[in-house]
C-alpha cells in the first residue's frame, strides 16, 4: 500500500448548486415617539410587509428601541453585523439601505481591481523557461 | 465674622437709641440679653453664705445682680410630689396626633426596678428566661400588626379612582350630573348642596330618564326632580354601589335618544363649579381652574373633560392592519428586545440564573448593593 | 457502492470467519415512549382527584422547544425558505432536524433517524459520483474523498453556510429555529454502522486491510468500537451537530418529497463543492509503483529520461525528468535534484493514471431511476489498486 490518502475538505462555492443568500436577518429598531424615527414607521408600515413578502429567507425583527434613532441592523451568515442609522430619511431612502443590506455579503468591504477572482488553475499554462526550444540569448 | 461685627453695630445701635416708646422696657437690654444663660436659683444658694460674710446679715437686692428677672419663688408647703402632679402638665404632641383615630404607638414607660419591687412585694422574683413573657414587638412594625393599619385607614380620594376615558361615557356622565343640578334648583336646596358631597349612589338611570327642555339657555327638568334631589342628598352611605358601568355602546345608544340642545344650557358660576365637582366625583376626570372660566356652556364643558385617545404604538398599528399577517419569517415585538431576551432566545438565560443564584446574587438588579459610586464621583454629584 | 471484487474472493475468504463480524450491539434507533404535550396525558376524573394532585408541581421542562412552536419561529421559516425547500416539508419537521440527540435523547423528537437515513442517501449519492466520476482512485482516496464531501466537517461547514446557529444551552424556552446540541456525557454517536472487529479488542494498531475495510467498517472506512463509545471531542462533537442537521434535512426531503427530490438537493449542496482530488494523495514509493502499473498494464517499463536542466553546478539546479513507456510520454516532474525530479515524474505519471475521469458529464446508476431514462451504459470502473 504505497498510496495514502490524505485528509481534505471540499470548498464550498455559493451559487454553483444552490445559492444562499448571505443576509440572514434585518432587525427594524424605531422609536414611537421620536421624530427622527418618522420615516421609519412609515417605512415599515407602508414598505415593509411588500418586501418582507419578497425575501422570505430574510428573517425581520421589527422592535421598537424608544429614546433611540432608528438603525437598521443586517446580520450574515459569515457571523457579521452590518448596522446602518436611518434617522430622518424618507421611506424610500430607507427602502435603499434596506436593499444594499440585503445585498451585501457581510465581508468588509475591500477594494477590487479584477473583474473575476477564479479558483481554478490558468487553461493556458504558465510559460516554463525549460520547455520548447529555449530562448535565444 | 462679617457677620459678628454687623451684630455688634445692632447693638451699639440699640443702646443708642433710649426707650422711645413703652415696648422698649419689654425688650431685654444689652446687659440683661447677656446673662441669659448662667445662674440658676440653685447656684445662688451656693454664694449666699459669702453674702452673708460681706453684709454681716440679710444681703439687700437680688442674688444674681446681672440677671433682670425675678425667681419665681415656689410659696407652697406641699411635698413635691404634690406639686408634680398639680403643675398643669405641657402636651408637646401635636393636636393632629392627639386627635387621630388610629392607633398609635404609646409613650415610653420604664419598668420599676427590680430593687424598688422587692421592697414593695417580698415575693417578687425575676424572671430568668423568657418564657411566659409578653411578646410585644418592635416599633418599626408597629403598622404592619393587625388592626393598626386596615382598609379604613387607606386614603381615599374626592374624585373617582377609575378615570373615564370615552368621550361618550363621559357625556352620559354630564347629562347626569346636569340633571342632578337641576333637580337640586327646581327642589331648592341647591345653594345649601353646592358646597356639599352630594351623594354617590344616586341611580343613574333615574337620573338619565328626566328630560331636559331647553330654552334660551335656561332648562328646565321634566321628571321626578324631588326623587332625584331626594337621593342626592340622602346620608345613606351606600357601599361602593357607584359601580355605574355605562359600556362605550351603551353610551352610543344613550346619546342617540337625547337631542342636542341640553349641551346649549348657560352656566353661571355656581353651576359651573358644581358640574365641575360633580363630573370629578363620578369620573375622575377634573377641569383646572384656569379653564373652567371660559366655559359658558354645557358643550364647553364636555369639549374641557373630553380628550382624544393616545394615539396607537406602531406594533398596535401593525396589529391592527395585520400587515404581516402570514408572513413567517416576521416577528413584531411590542417591547423593546433586551439584554435577557435575547440571552433568553438562545437558550443561556437559565444557565445565567442557576449560577447567579448558587452565589446568592440578585439576578436582575443590583440587590443590597449600591449603585456604582465612581458614575456620581464623575458626574460632580458627590 | 462499496467495491466488492467476487473475482478475488477465495474459498477461505468466503467462509465466515469465526467471530469475524458480530453486528453492532448498540441500537440509538430505538423506540422510547414520551409524551411531549401534556394534552396526551389522559385527563383522570377531577372528583377522584384530591388537592394534593391537583396542586402538583408543573412538569419538568422539556430538553428541547416543543414542536408545537415551531410555526411562530420566524428564524426557521427564513431556513426553510433559504433552502428552497418544498411546501411539503412541514416547519416542524425541520425543527425536529434541528433536535439533536444530545439534546434530546428521545428518538421521538430527535433528528437522529431522520439524520441517519439523510447519511446513507448523501454517501449513496456521493459515492456512486466518485466512482463514476474517477473510476480508478484508490479505495484509500475514496474513502478520504467521501469524507471531503460527506464528512461530519464538511456537512458542518454546509450547515453554517446555511446560517444555522447552535444554541447557548438548549432547553424548552430556546427559539426552535437554532441548533440544540450541548457536548456532554452519555453522548451516542448514532450515524455510523458497519460490524465490531473481532480484533478490535487487540488494540488500533492491529493492521486493518482495505478489503476487510470495504465490508467491516463504517462507509468511511473508519472502524466502528466496540461497546463503549469513544470520547470524542468538542469540536468533533460539534461537527457531529451540525452534521447531523444537514443529514436530517436530506432525510427529511427524502421522507416528505421523495427520492428525485432528495438526489437534486444533495446534488447542489454537496457535489456541487469543489474538491481536487489530486490533493489526497500521498506516495511512498512511487517509482516503484509505477514500475508495477505499467507490468500490470502491459506496457513498455517505465523510463525515466532528462529532459531539460539548468544550473548543475549553480546552488540551485532545476532538472526536469520525464517519464516514458515506450515511446509514450507518462509524466514530468520538475525538482533540484535528479531523484527528486524522477519521483515527482513517477507521481505526476501515477496521478495521471488514478485521476482518469471520463468527463464531467458521467451518468451515475441513480439516473436511471428518473423517468424515460436511456438504456444504461456501463461506465468504466477500474479493477483496483496496484500493489
Amino acid at each position: 500500500m504505497t498510496v495514502k490518502a490524505l485528509r481534505a475538505i471540499a470548498d464550498g462555492k455559493n451559487g454553483l448548486g444552490a445559492f444562499v443568500l448571505q443576509c440572514k436577518k434585518l432587525d427594524f429598531h424605531y422609536c414611537d415617539w421620536a421624530g427622527s424615527s418618522k420615516g421609519m414607521n412609515g417605512f415599515i408600515k407602508s414598505l415593509l410587509p411588500k418586501f418582507a413578502a419578497a425575501h422570505p429567507q430574510i428573517e425581520f425583527a421589527v422592535s421598537p428601541r424608544p429614546g433611540k434613532h432608528p438603525v437598521i441592523v443586517g446580520h450574515y451568515i459569515n457571523g457579521r453585523t452590518k448596522p446602518i442609522c436611518v434617522r430622518n430619511l424618507s421611506p424610500y431612502e430607507i427602502l435603499q439601505k434596506v436593499e444594499l443590506l440585503r445585498d451585501a455579503s457581510g465581508e468588509k468591504l475591500r477594494r477590487t481591481n479584477k473583474a473575476v477572482l477564479s479558483t481554478k488553475p490558468s487553461v493556458r499554462g504558465i510559460w516554463s523557461p525549460y520547455h520548447g526550444k529555449g530562448m535565444a540569448v | 465674622m462679617a457677620r459678628i461685627t454687623r451684630m455688634r453695630r445692632l447693638q451699639s445701635l440699640q443702646l443708642a437709641i433710649p426707650s422711645q416708646c413703652a415696648a422698649a422696657a419689654a425688650r431685654p437690654s444689652f446687659a440683661a440679653a447677656r446673662a441669659i444663660s448662667t445662674s440658676s436659683p440653685a447656684q445662688s444658694k451656693n454664694t449666699d453664705w459669702i453674702r452673708g460674710k460681706l453684709w454681716k446679715g440679710e444681703a439687700p437686692g437680688p442674688a444674681d445682680p446681672y440677671t433682670q428677672r425675678m425667681e419665681p419663688e415656689a410659696q407652697s408647703n406641699l411635698p413635691e410630689e404634690a406639686l408634680d402632679s398639680s403643675r398643669p402638665g405641657r402636651d408637646k404632641t401635636p393636636a393632629a396626633v392627639r386627635e387621630s383615630r388610629l392607633a398609635l404607638p404609646g409613650r415610653r414607660t420604664e419598668a420599676a426596678a427590680e430593687k424598688e419591687l422587692q421592697a414593695s412585694d417580698p415575693t417578687y422574683v425575676p424572671a430568668a428566661d423568657a418564657e411566659g413573657l409578653e411578646e410585644v414587638g418592635t416599633l418599626s412594625t408597629w403598622w404592619e400588626q393587625p388592626g393598626h393599619w386596615g382598609e379604613e385607614s387607606e386614603f381615599k380620594g374626592f374624585g373617582s379612582a377609575v378615570k373615564v376615558v370615552d368621550k361618550e361615557v363621559l357625556e352620559v356622565h354630564l347629562r347626569r350630573a346636569v340633571v342632578e343640578a337641576l333637580a337640586l334648583k327646581q327642589a331648592g336646596v341647591f345653594s345649601e348642596w353646592a358646597t356639599k358631597k352630594w351623594s354617590e349612589g344616586g341611580e343613574l338611570d333615574e337620573a338619565l330618564a328626566a328630560q331636559v327642555e331647553v330654552q334660551d339657555g335656561k332648562a328646565t327638568l321634566k321628571g321626578d326632580a324631588s326623587a332625584i334631589a331626594e337621593a342626592l342628598t340622602s346620608e345613606v352611605e351606600e357601599a361602593e354601589s357607584s359601580a355605574t358601568g355605562v359600556t362605550v355602546e351603551e353610551a352610543r345608544e344613550m346619546l342617540k335618544s337625547w337631542d342636542s340642545s341640553w349641551k346649549n344650557i348657560a352656566l353661571d358660576n355656581p353651576l359651573r363649579f358644581a358640574l365641575r365637582k360633580r363630573l370629578y366625583q363620578l369620573t375622575g376626570v377634573l377641569i383646572p381652574d384656569a379653564k373652567l372660566a371660559a366655559a359658558n356652556t354645557i358643550k364647553h364643558i364636555l369639549t374641557l373633560a373630553a380628550r382624544d385617545p393616545k394615539p396607537l404604538k406602531l406594533a398596535q398599528v401593525l396589529e391592527k392592519r395585520n400587515a404581516f399577517g402570514d408572513l413567517a419569517n416576521v416577528t413584531v415585538h411590542e417591547r423593546r428586545v433586551g439584554p435577557i431576551d435575547k440571552e433568553v432566545a438562545v437558550g443561556r438565560w437559565k444557565v445565567i440564573e442557576e449560577e447567579l443564584k448558587k452565589r446568592d446574587l440578585p439576578v436582575t438588579g443590583y440587590g443590597d448593593a449600591p449603585r456604582n459610586k465612581e458614575r456620581d464621583w464623575l458626574t460632580g454629584k458627590i | 457502492m462499496k467495491r466488492i471484487r467476487p473475482s478475488r474472493w477465495s474459498g477461505q475468504l468466503l467462509q465466515a470467519r469465526r467471530g469475524a463480524g458480530i453486528p453492532a450491539a448498540r441500537t440509538p434507533l430505538c423506540l422510547a415512549i414520551r409524551c411531549q404535550s401534556t394534552s396526551s396525558v389522559p385527563a383522570s376524573d377531577s372528583s377522584t382527584l384530591d388537592s394534593s394532585s391537583s396542586a402538583s408541581p408543573p412538569p419538568p421542562p422539556l430538553p428541547a422547544p416543543s414542536f408545537d412552536r415551531a410555526p411562530q419561529s420566524a428564524k426557521l421559516a427564513a431556513l426553510h425558505a433559504r433552502l428552497s425547500l418544498s411546501k411539503k416539508i412541514p416547519l416542524q419537521t425541520l425543527a425536529r432536524a434541528l433536535v439533536t440527540p444530545s439534546a434530546d435523547a428521545n428518538p421521538n423528537f430527535n433528528n437522529a433517524n431522520l439524520a441517519y437515513l439523510g447519511s446513507t442517501i448523501i454517501n449513496f449519492h456521493v459515492y456512486e459520483y466518485l466512482v463514476c466520476k474517477w473510476p480508478r482512485l484508490p479505495m484509500a482516496i475514496l474513502y478520504e474523498a467521501l469524507r471531503a464531501y460527506a464528512g461530519d466537517e464538511s456537512l458542518q461547514q454546509i450547515a453554517r453556510r446555511w446560517g444555522v446557529e447552535a444554541a447557548a444551552a438548549p432547553g424548552e424556552e430556546v427559539d426552535p429555529g437554532l441548533l440544540q446540541w450541548k457536548a456532554g456525557e452519555g453522548h451516542v454517536v448514532n450515524t455510523r454502522w458497519g460490524y465490531i472487529r473481532s480484533e478490535a479488542a487487540k488494540g488500533k494498531a492491529w493492521r486493518r486491510g482495505l478489503s476487510s475495510r470495504v465490508v467491516l467498517d463504517s462507509d468511511f472506512g473508519d472502524q466502528v468500537s466496540s461497546s463503549d463509545p469513544e470520547r470524542l471531542e468538542y469540536n468533533a462533537l460539534q461537527s457531529e451537530a451540525f452534521g447531523s442537521v444537514v443529514q436530517a434535512v436530506i432525510g427529511a426531503i427524502y421522507t416528505h418529497c421523495g427520492r428525485d427530490e432528495a438526489k437534486a438537493f444533495v446534488k447542489s449542496h454537496i457535489l456541487s463543492r469543489e474538491l481536487d482530488p489530486s490533493k489526497l494523495f500521498q506516495f511512498k514509493l512511487p517509482t516503484r509503483e509505477l514500475a508495477m502499473l505499467c507490468a500490470r498494464e502491459g506496457f513498455e517499463p517505465p523510463i525515466a529520461r532528462l529532459e531539460s536542466e539548468t544550473g548543475r553546478l549553480s546552488r540551485t539546479p532545476v532538472y526536469v525528468v520525464g517519464i516514458y513507456s515506450g515511446k509514450e510520454k507518462l509524466g514530468e516532474g520538475a525538482g533540484a535534484s535528479l531523484d527528486v525530479a524522477r519521483r515527482k515524474a513517477s507521481m505526476a505519471s501515477l496521478k495521471a493514471w488514478y485521476l482518469y475521469s471520463p468527463g464531467n458529464k458521467v451518468r451515475v446508476p441513480s439516473d436511471m431511476m428518473e423517468q424515460g431514462a436511456k438504456p444504461w451504459t456501463a461506465p468504466h470502473i477500474d479493477i483496483g489498486e496496484i500493489i
